[in-house]
C-alpha cells in the first residue's frame, strides 16, 4: 500500500512534466520563468514548497526531536524574520527590476564582474542544497521501504531530474503547488493522530514534562546556545532573501501584487505548519525516546513506519519525498538557469530560443549528477548541511543584495569584497576549527560587512543612471527587450 | 484584471485570518513555559503584523486601480 502510494505519486509528477513539455513551453524565458505568468494559487503553492525542504521534513523535525522548544522557536525566529524582510524590503524592489536571474541584477547593479562571481557561489550553495535533498530522499525511502540509501537517492534524484528537465520553471511550478498542499494535508492528518496516540494536549503535556522536559524549558539540557540561537536568527534572517531558488519566484509571479499575497500567505500557512510539526515530535519523542543517535535525521521516517497503519504510513511517505522533491527541482531548476542565463547566454547573445533551453536541460542533468554523487557520499547530517549551505549564502550574497537597493555608495568592488572576504574567512576559521569558539559565522559576516563598506568607500561610486535607476521613486525597469541590458527575458 | 485582485485580496484576508487563529489555538492548547511562550508570541505577532500590512496594502492597491478605472468607464 505504501509503495503505491508511492509510486502513484512519482508517475503523477512525470505526467506533469510531460504535459507541461508538450503543451506550454515556447520560449526560453517560458522554461526559466514560467514566461512571468503564476497566477496567485500556483505562485503561493511553488514558494510555499521551496520553503519547505527535505531539511525541514527531517533536518527541523530531528532538531526538534533531539534538542526540543527552545531551537524550534529560535529557528522559526529566524525563518520569520528572513521572510518579514522579504515582504518589507524586497518584494517590490526585486520584482520592478524586471530581471529573470539573481545575476541579472547582480550586474545591472554591479557589474560584470559581480555577476559572474554571484554566478559560482548560487552553483556552490545549489549544489550543497541538491546534496542535502538527495540524502533526505534516500533517507526515507531506506528506512519506511527498506531499500538501500543509495538507491532511494537515485530513483529520487531520476525522477526529480526528469521532470524538472522536460518542463522546466512551469513543470517545477506545478509539481510544487501538488507537493505543498500533500505536506500541508498530511502534517494536518498526522497531528491528530499522533495526539490521539499520547492521551491528547494533556497527555502530551504531562508525559514530556516527565520525560523530556526541554519542550517545555528553555533552560533545560539539551537546548541551543545564546550562540547558536543568535546565528539561526541572523542566519536565516538574512540569507532567507538572498536564498537563490525562493528569488526567482519574485520574478514569475504575474506581477507584484501576487508576489506579495503569495509570499505572505506562505508565511501565514507555514507557522502553523511548522507549530504542528514541533506538536508532532513531542507526540512522537513520548511513544519512541530512544533511537540511535545516528538515525536521528530519520527520526520522522521511522515514526511514519513505526506508529501509523499503511494507508496514512504511504501519504506521510509520500508528503515527506513531495518537500525533498519540491525543494529539489526548484533548485535544480535555478542552477540550470544559472548556467544557461548566466553564462553561456552572456557568452552567445545570439543563440536561438531551442539552444537556451536545451543548454538549460543539459545543464539541469549535469548539476543533478554532481548533486546525486555528493548524496551518495553522504558528507555529514542534514541539519549540519543546511547551516553549512546557509552561512555561505549569507556571508556570500545577502549584504551585496541588501546593499543593492538600500545603500546608494555600494559598488562593484565593494560587492566583490563582500562575498569574497565573507568566504574565505568563513572558510578559515572553520578549517581552524573556531578560534576562541566563536562560530565561523560570525568573523565570516563582518568581514563580508567591513568588505563591502570598505571596497565601496576607497573606489568610485557606481554611475548616475545606475543609481536613477535603483533609487528613484518607484524604480521604473520597464522597457522593450531591444534597450534592454541582457536581451530576452530581461 | 481587477476582479481576479480583489478575489486574491479576499482569499489573502481569509486564509490569514484562518491560519492565524489555528495557530493560536494551537500554542494556546501546548501550555508552554513563559520562555517559549514569549518566543512564540513575538512569532504570532510578526506574521500578524505583516498580514494586516499585507492586507491594508492591497486595499489601498485596489482602491487606486478602482478610481484610475472610473474615468475609463
Amino acid at each position: 500500500m505504501t509503495l503505491g502510494v508511492l509510486i502513484g505519486y512519482f508517475a503523477l509528477m512525470l505526467l506533469i512534466g510531460w504535459l507541461v513539455d508538450k503543451y506550454l513551453i515556447k520560449t526560453a524565458q517560458d522554461y526559466w520563468i514560467g514566461g512571468r505568468s503564476l497566477g496567485f494559487l500556483v505562485s503561493w503553492g511553488t514558494v510555499m514548497a521551496t520553503f519547505v525542504s527535505g531539511a525541514t521534513m527531517l533536518g527541523y523535525m530531528a532538531t526538534y526531536y533531539s534538542k526540543g522548544g527552545f531551537a524550534s522557536a529560535w529557528m522559526l525566529l529566524g525563518t520569520f524574520s528572513g521572510w518579514f524582510l522579504i515582504l518589507v524590503f524586497f518584494v517590490h524592489k526585486v520584482r520592478r527590476t524586471n530581471f529573470v536571474t539573481m545575476g541579472d541584477l547582480f550586474e545591472d547593479r554591479y557589474g560584470r564582474h559581480a555577476r559572474l562571481l554571484a554566478v559560482v557561489i548560487i552553483l556552490y550553495v545549489q549544489i550543497g542544497y541538491m546534496c542535502i535533498q538527495g540524502i533526505g530522499m534516500g533517507t526515507a525511502l531506506s528506512v519506511v521501504l527498506g531499500w538501500p540509501i543509495n538507491a532511494g537517492i537515485f530513483i529520487g534524484s531520476a525522477i526529480t531530474v526528469a521532470y524538472t528537465l522536460m518542463g522546466g520553471y512551469l513543470a517545477v511550478a506545478w509539481t510544487d503547488l501538488i507537493q505543498g498542499l500533500l505536506i500541508l494535508v498530511s502534517t494536518m492528518i498526522a497531528v491528530p493522530m499522533a495526539l490521539n496516540l499520547v492521551g491528547g494536549f494533556t497527555g502530551l503535556r504531562e508525559g514530556l514534562l516527565a520525560n523530556a522536559p526541554f519542550f517545555y524549558d528553555t533552560t533545560a539540557k539539551g537546548a541551543f546556545g545564546f550562540s547558536y540561537a543568535s546565528k539561526m536568527v541572523l542566519m536565516f534572517g538574512l540569507a532567507n532573501y538572498a536564498y537563490p531558488a525562493l528569488f526567482v519566484r519574485l520574478y514569475s509571479a504575474k506581477d507584484e501584487y501576487t508576489a506579495r499575497n503569495s509570499y505572505l500567505l506562505t508565511g501565514v500557512v507555514l507557522l502553523l505548519f511548522y507549530i504542528a510539526s514541533y506538536v508532532l515530535m513531542g507526540c512522537v519523542r513520548l511513544l519512541m525516546p530512544q533511537i540511535d543517535p545516528k538515525m536521528v535525521d530519520a527520526i520522522w521516517p521511522l515514526a511514519v513506519k513505526s506508529l501509523f497503519p499503511p494507508l496514512a504510513s504511504g501519504i506521510f511517505l509520500a508528503a515527506i519525498v513531495a518537500a525533498v522533491m519540491s525543494t529539489s527541482d526548484s533548485v535544480l531548476h535555478v542552477a540550470g538557469t544559472t548556467v544557461a542565463r548566466d553564462l553561456y547566454y552572456r557568452m552567445n547573445p545570439n543563440a536561438s530560443e531551442k539552444t537556451l533551453v536545451s543548454v538549460s536541460r543539459w545543464s539541469i542533468l549535469v548539476i543533478g549528477l554532481i548533486g546525486m554523487g555528493l548524496s551518495l557520499m553522504r558528507p555529514a547530517a542534514m541539519f549540519t548541511i543546511t547551516v553549512f549551505v546557509w552561512t555561505y549564502i549569507t556571508v556570500g550574497l545577502a549584504l551585496p543584495l541588501m546593499a543593492a537597493f538600500y545603500w546608494k555608495r555600494a559598488n562593484q568592488t565593494g560587492a566583490i569584497a563582500s562575498s569574497v572576504c565573507g568566504m574565505l574567512v568563513t572558510l578559515v576559521w572553520f578549517l581552524l576549527k573556531k578560534p576562541f569558539g566563536v562560530d565561523e559565522f560570525y568573523p565570516g559576516l563582518l568581514a563580508a560587512l567591513l568588505g563591502l563598506i570598505i571596497g565601496s568607500l576607497v573606489t568610485a561610486p557606481p554611475p548616475q543612471n545606475v543609481i536613477d535607476r535603483y533609487f528613484a521613486p518607484g524604480m521604473s525597469f520597464r522597457r522593450p527587450p531591444s534597450e534592454s541590458p541582457f536581451g530576452r527575458g530581461a | 484584471m481587477l476582479e481576479e485582485k480583489r478575489r486574491e485580496f479576499v482569499i489573502t484576508g481569509v486564509v490569514s485570518l484562518v491560519f492565524l487563529l489555528a495557530t493560536i489555538l494551537l500554542v494556546s492548547q501546548l501550555g508552554l513555559g513563559p520562555g517559549l511562550i514569549g518566543l512564540y508570541t513575538v512569532l504570532i505577532g510578526l506574521v500578524a503584523l505583516q498580514s494586516a500590512l499585507t492586507v491594508w496594502e492591497g486595499a489601498v492597491t485596489l482602491k487606486a486601480e478602482a478610481s484610475d478605472k472610473k474615468p475609463q468607464a
